[in-house]
């Protein structure tokens, strides 16, 4: 089974031309927000329909403009995973998994209970999907998404909206699935982690172009590549809001270190949530006087990685949080730093943005 | 109860009920389809269809009556056209019900139409993808999405229906036993030296159906939205 896809668009703002072949197994399609990954998936599942091109799957056309042959998304046999699980609120977990089983185009013979067992969902049939955690959600849209017998499966961010337990813990599904069941799979992504724990073979994206493709590792080596995988590495810091300053900053407090950031709307003494880029934060060995940034965060180091593209990785421990920060390996050098080691991580405000996915 | 009420009276509560049923039956489809096309396609003539729906809402009831009559009146063509198919509307009980089912058929819409544009399309291109062709997608997504929406604009429809009175009585006039539906009635007693003490139970009536329909739509719809949170 092999996915041939070519599609053009061009909008105001924005201009997709890919061209790829996606092989069995997973291939993944790799870019920042904006790069085309999603337009791409819903005009392969038909879900956008203002795209030029041609997308066949082995040798069915699922679409093409200059023949003007278009499948609705019904008849193309695309089994697609959303960001958003999508469960039927209406069904139970059973009703949901067996939706794709009453209509005649669908092949029967996929096994349920095999299903069932697989993604480890046969204790949820009898329940409702709004009883359902972020993680088992996604589980029952895998298995509802499989048991419609689809020639390949689309999975457009399918982890973005969990937290890293989750996330840990439904990436081996996904491997597992395809190993099992052999159905080809185009999964969507901006993490290099997931890059780098389920493709086959990987497409990055960059402005509605392909920058490079082929074998996981040396996609993500492409420095090119590279610097979006780094913007994309980010860490989540909880805090306690303290007091609002009226020179627009928010005062914020975690374990016994404040920070400053540009006014956040949120009453005294709530949780906040930050998200740290790691490519923002500057380590330095000790406290500095004299320079802008307005926050100078104390912690220990926990880990120190090697990144696809040779640089390292610091992750800092703050009271019990891991914040990663990425530095080259000269500066490393430099600093001469080692796990344990007490070290400060330099912040500016403005580089700090309030998130919505800490957990806990 | 037959004792405490008069015939006449018993009359009216019956045919009131008959009435509303029937107009909210054939309504119902009607604004299930007219609902769905006001929200989620797109085509010329929109505004204008929009505005058509609602005229009931915003006419004095004594037009619409009126107009009811001109077009379904036995001496014009259309109406006559009708009655040699056995449908006649002016001056029966059928034509309490149709005016009735029009005076209603806004608030069904639009109870409808606010259902239908609260269900996330997601969900609907979800089920796409699962293999549902469109009406398959209506039938099996949609359809059960919107019924809360459905209960709440059936009620509201038959409560307007119990109590529509300018146009059904312009269109149908106020024969006890025949056309003379609750408020006709009503209106009827207080007409004649004596007639409170049967207004005034009329009323009472009156009050419990209108309540009842309101509580047991509110029960139905929790009933509903809870199981369909998510």
């Amino acid at each position: 089974m092999t996915l041939s896809v070519s599609l053009k668009q061009s909008m105001q703002e924005f201009a997709l031309d890919v061209e790829f072949e996606a092989p069995d197994g997973i291939t993944v399609l790799f870019g920042e927000s904006g790069s085309g990954k999603t337009t791409t998936i819903n005009a392969i599942a038909g879900l956008q329909t203002n795209c030029e091109g041609k997308v066949t799957l082995t040798d069915r056309v699922l679409f093409d403009s200059d023949s003007n042959t278009y499948l609705k998304p019904y008849q193309r046999k695309i089994g697609y995973i959303f960001q958003e699980s999508r469960l039927f609120p209406h069904l139970t977990v059973e009703q949901n998994l067996n939706y794709a089983k009453r209509f005649k185009s669908v092949d029967k013979s996929v096994d349920f209970s095999h299903i069932v067992e697989l993604l480890g969902i046969k204790h949820l049939l009898k329940r409702s999907p709004d009883s359902l955690s972020g993680g088992e959600k996604q589980r029952v849209a895998i298995g509802r998404a499989l048991l419609s017998a689809p020639d390949l499966i689309l999975a457009d961010e399918p982890l973005a909206a969990l937290d890293g337990a989750r996330k840990a813990e439904l990436l081996p599904y996904f491997k597992r699935l395809n190993r099992e069941l052999g159905i080809p799979m185009l999964y969507v992504t901006h993490s290099p982690e997931e890059v780098l724990e389920l493709a086959d073979h990987v497409i990055a994206l960059e402005q509605g172009r392909i920058v490079t493709q082929g074998p996981a590792r040396e996609v993500m080596a492409n420095s090119k590549v590279a610097r979006t995988a780094n913007r994309a590495i980010k860490s989540t810091l909880t805090t306690r809001l303290i007091a609002q300053h009226p020179d627009g900053l928010s005062e914020l407090q975690v374990a016994n270190e404040t920070l400053y950031v540009p006014t956040i709307d949120a009453p005294t003494n709530s949780t906040v949530c930050l998200e740290l880029v790691a490519n923002d934060l500057i380590l330095s060995a000790a406290k500095v006087d004299g320079i802008s940034a307005l926050n100078q965060v104390c912690g220990t180091v926990e880990s120190i990685e090697t990144t696809s593209s040779g640089d390292v990785l610091i992750n800092v421990c703050i009271a019990t949080e891991i914040i990663s920060t990425h530095i080259t390996t000269r500066s490393l050098n430099n600093l001469k730093l080692s796990i344990g080691d007490p070290c400060v991580l330099i912040i500016k405000s403005v580089n700090i943005c309030p998130s919505n996915r800490c957990q806990g | 109860m037959t004792d405490w009420l008069g015939p006449n009276e018993w009359a009216a509560v019956l045919l009131s009920i008959k009435v509303a049923f029937w107009a909210t039956l054939f309504s119902l489809p009607v604004a299930i389809g007219v609902a769905y096309l006001l929200a989620k396609k797109e085509f010329v003539g929109k505004q204008l269809l929009n505005g058509i729906v609602h005229l009931p809402l915003i006419l004095p009831p004594v037009v619409t009556g009126y107009l009811l009559l001109m077009i379904f009146g036995k001496r014009t063509a259309f109406g006559s056209f009708l009655a040699e198919w056995g449908m006649e509307f002016a001056f029966r009980w059928s034509g309490a019900a149709l005016a009735a089912a029009i005076m209603a058929f806004p608030l069904l819409v639009r109870a409808i139409r606010l259902s239908i544009e609260a269900i996330d399309p997601k969900l609907e291109e979800a089920a796409a993808t699962l293999g549902a062709s469109r009406r398959w997608v209506f039938i099996t997504i949609t359809l059960p999405l919107m019924l809360p929406g459905i209960i709440a604009g059936a009620v509201l429809g038959f409560a307007k229906a119990m109590g529509e009175f300018g146009a059904t009585i312009t269109f149908v006039s106020n024969i006890p036993g025949q056309t003379q539906t609750l408020p006709s009635a009503i209106y009827a007693f207080l007409q004649v030296p004596g007639g409170e003490s049967s207004a005034t139970k009329l009323v009472i009536i009156s009050i419990v159906i209108a309540m009842s329909a309101l509580l047991a739509s509110e029960w139905l719809s929790r009933r509903m939205s809870r199981r369909l949170q998510s």
